[in-house]
């Protein structure tokens, strides 16, 4: 019993260990001491160069030359080099875990040299730390594409980049810190493959960074936490772009330097705080497919607020209200299904020069009083009051909801109301069946045209039962004094007809303008430039038409 | 200690292991379930196991490792933390052919916080010291030719200083 006692304590059990487990002893290991094992026989030796984890710290190399830690790293990093080249076996070459440097170095050599090894031996986790105030070394971008990664700290060296594009699809970890050229990040997580969770630790970088966006997929996220964490404290962000954080719910942002904040498909917002007075673009879009959520917005501060689109947003009229008489300087303004909203008043916005709102669907009315308004879009429906616009150089778009019902007098009348809104614009693009635009001509007897003074329309060619004469004859009465009267279609050129006039021709008291304020194309046209109308029947129909119902001797160009 | 375990009732399931010298142990199942390869093992045979055989582990060893199971059984609350660790410090500080033992039991039943602690206490006993105290601490036999040697040394030199 006593032999057998002395037997296992005089025994090397420590090499018999499983080679795993020695590798974890090593990892807990001190460079130095590391160093030391590995000298003591060719087991630890040989374990030493196989360990899946290799750290170089200049720390350890107490007393020691730049130039000595540096040919170490070297000399470790050729030696691994040599051995990988002899395993034929390519599995082994994925069993590298880590690669860490922390000290100084003296060129871009043997950083490059760090980002080759970690980029050909697979390595999951790269930490590259330079610590030097005299070299500065700049970082390939190839590192942030590297298939196997998934920690990446890197810290005091530059990117070759001010943009980065970070698509390495097992990322998990990013941290940068002191990476001075860094400005803008993007990190295209739709192009990661299954990341549970990310983190990225923007800590460091937040007295540098200005632009950041994240575009996150539904695996990978966000949240608060992290976002206060990370986000909220990079005062110098200029940019913040944020898509598919489905777990953000709140965002705080308190900075003088944020020029842009969009937010895109972040489903789970209930509230955005922004206290911004630089903001010039704010864009909060929820996809229509979402559910809606009711989003509490404070970006009242924004006083230099440009731009500003809301989709799918449940903002109210009071919040419309109370807001948009901030924003003077506003230049563009969108809002998409924002259903909550039932009457927009746009007023003193002097700088407006786009608006669209689109299929709000609860809207009855909205004014607008814009002289620079040069663009405006509205899609939805006929509302039952008619829009009030007052913009002097306008080019409208309206594009009017299929109508599911008939088209009776009532909504003739309410059509017809809703254009005279427009009769003032320069050009005006109209978008719905050519059913709602024939009126037929008993109800076109009673009724004023609506579009006196528009010169140039635009006419979508959709499904049309009737013939190009009568969708003529129907678009004349809207206009009766046209410049040009366009028809697109989307699989042949636009048709038009330009009308040229000889304006002292005095109004006779013609039944046709018995109603009107000025007369109508028939009295005065001289020339009409016909374009792209299809030889024979639709040709000659239109110019008998056009000839036909003119008082003068009208010259009809075909072009 | 009372108040810690009155989590546990005394109802609390019981499951038999067996070493590899053929000796049969009635362990709880949270203490068993320690370690990852018990807990498959209980998972896939379901109740109607009757000794789970542990052919890795002597008698001797097991005894040790369930020593650990059953002090790490429950979750360690802030106050019992100190304590925890004075007991883990004094559990590890065992004979080099005992230590080893339980390592390799630890690594084949799958208790990482045990093969955590373990391998902290080896590379504990390697810090500090040159390659020849080293050696003569784990008995390790130096096989390397005198030159080779002194290559290795001048490559490392600057770990010796």
């Amino acid at each position: 019993m006593a032999e057998k006692i002395t037997d296992e304590t005089t025994m090397d059990r420590i090499s018999q260990l499983p080679e795993r487990i020695i590798h974890d002893i090593m990892s807990l290991l001190p460079i130095k001491d590391l160093n030391r094992f590995s000298t003591v026989s060719s087991r630890f030796f040989s374990a030493y160069h196989s360990s899946p984890i290799i750290d170089f710290d200049f720390e350890a190399f107490t007393n020691q030359s730049t130039n000595s830690f540096l040919g170490f790293v070297a000399s470790k990093l050729s030696r691994r080099r040599l051995l990988m080249n002899n395993i034929s076996d390519t599995t082994t070459a994925c069993n590298l875990q880590r690669l860490s440097f922390v000290g100084p170095v003296t060129n871009t050599n043997l950083v490059d040299e760090m980002v080759s090894f970690a980029d050909d031996n697979k390595i999951k986790e790269l930490n590259l730390h330079v610590k030097s105030d005299s070299v500065s070394c700049q970082l390939s971008n190839r590192i942030f594409s590297f298939n196997c990664i998934t920690s990446l700290k890197i810290k005091g060296l530059e990117l070759d980049c001010e943009y980065l594009i970070l698509c390495c699809p097992s990322i998990r970890e990013l941290s940068f810190g002191h990476c001075s050229a860094l400005r803008k990040i993007e990190l295209k997580a739709t192009e990661l493959k299954h990341p549970p969770h990310i983190e990225i630790n923007l800590n460091n970088q937040k007295y540098s960074l200005k632009y950041l966006e994240l575009i996150m997929t539904s695996r990978i996220n966000v949240d608060d936490e992290w976002f206060r964490d990370n986000v909220s404290v990079c005062n110098l962000l200029e940019t913040l772009k944020l898509e598919g954080c489905k777990q953000l719910k709140n965002v705080y942002m308190e900075s003088d330097n944020l020029k842009t904040l969009e937010l895109k498909n972040c489903a789970g917002l209930n509230n955005v705080d922004v206290m911004a007075p630089n903001l010039e673009t704010f864009v909060l879009l929820h996809g229509t497919w979402l559910e809606h959520r009711r989003c509490k917005i404070n970006i009242g501060n924004s006083m230099n607020l440009k731009h500003l689109k809301l989709s799918s947003v449940e903002v109210t009229d009071q919040w419309f209200k109370d807001n948009l008489y901030l924003f003077h300087y506003l230049e563009d303004l969108e809002l998409e299904a924002c259903n909550k909203l039932e009457e927009i008043n746009i007023y003193d916005t002097v700088h407006l020069r786009s608006f669209k709102l689109l299929e709000c669907r609860d809207l009855t009315k909205f004014e607008i009083d814009a002289p620079k308004l040069a663009s405006l879009v509205y899609k939805g429906k006929i509302l039952p009051s008619f829009p009030v616009v007052k913009a002097c150089w306008l080019d409208a778009k309206l594009f009017f909801n299929e109508r599911a019902g008939p088209i009776d007098i009532r909504h003739r009348l309410l059509f017809k109301e809703f254009l005279v809104s427009f009769g003032h614009c320069k050009t005006l693009f109209i978008d719905c069946t050519s059913e709602e635009l024939i009126y037929p001509k008993t109800i076109r007897e009673i009724m004023v045209s609506p579009l006196y003074g528009l010169k140039h329309l635009k006419e979508e060619l959709k499904a049309l039962r009737r013939s190009i004469v009568e969708l003529i004859e129907g678009l004349l009465w809207f206009v009766p004094h046209p410049e040009t009267i366009s028809l697109m279609s989307r699989n042949s050129q636009v048709k038009s007809l330009r009308f040229h006039y000889n304006t002292s021709v005095k109004v006779e008291d013609e039944f046709c303008c018995k109603k009107g304020f000025i007369q109508c194309w028939r009295h005065s046209v001289t020339d009409v430039e016909m374009e792209n109308f299809k030889d024979g029947h639709e040709k000659s129909s239109v110019l008998n038409f056009l000839i036909e119902n003119t008082m003068t001797n009208v010259n009809v160009i075909c072009v | 200690m009372a108040s810690s375990t009155s989590g546990s009732s005394s109802s609390s399931k019981v499951v038999k292991i067996r070493s590899s010298d053929n000796e049969n142990f009635e362990v709880e199942e949270a203490a068993a379930a320690r370690s990852e390869t018990i807990k498959k093992l209980l998972e896939d045979v379901g109740d109607d196991a009757d000794v789970i055989p542990l052919p890795n582990v002597d008698a001797k060893t097991l005894v040790k490792v369930m020593e650990w199971c059953k002090k790490h059984m429950d979750d360690v609350d802030e106050l019992n933390k100190e304590e925890m660790k004075t007991w883990d410090a004094e559990f590890v500080d065992m004979d080099q052919s005992c230590l080893y033992n339980v390592l390799l039991a630890a690594n084949f039943l799958n208790i990482k916080e045990l093969l955590d602690q373990l391998t902290q206490k080896v590379a504990d006993m390697i810090k500090g010291k040159s390659p020849e105290e080293i050696r003569a601490t784990f008995n390790i036999k130096n096989d390397f030719t005198p030159e080779e040697e002194a290559e290795i040394r001048k490559q490392n030199a600057w770990a010796f200083e």
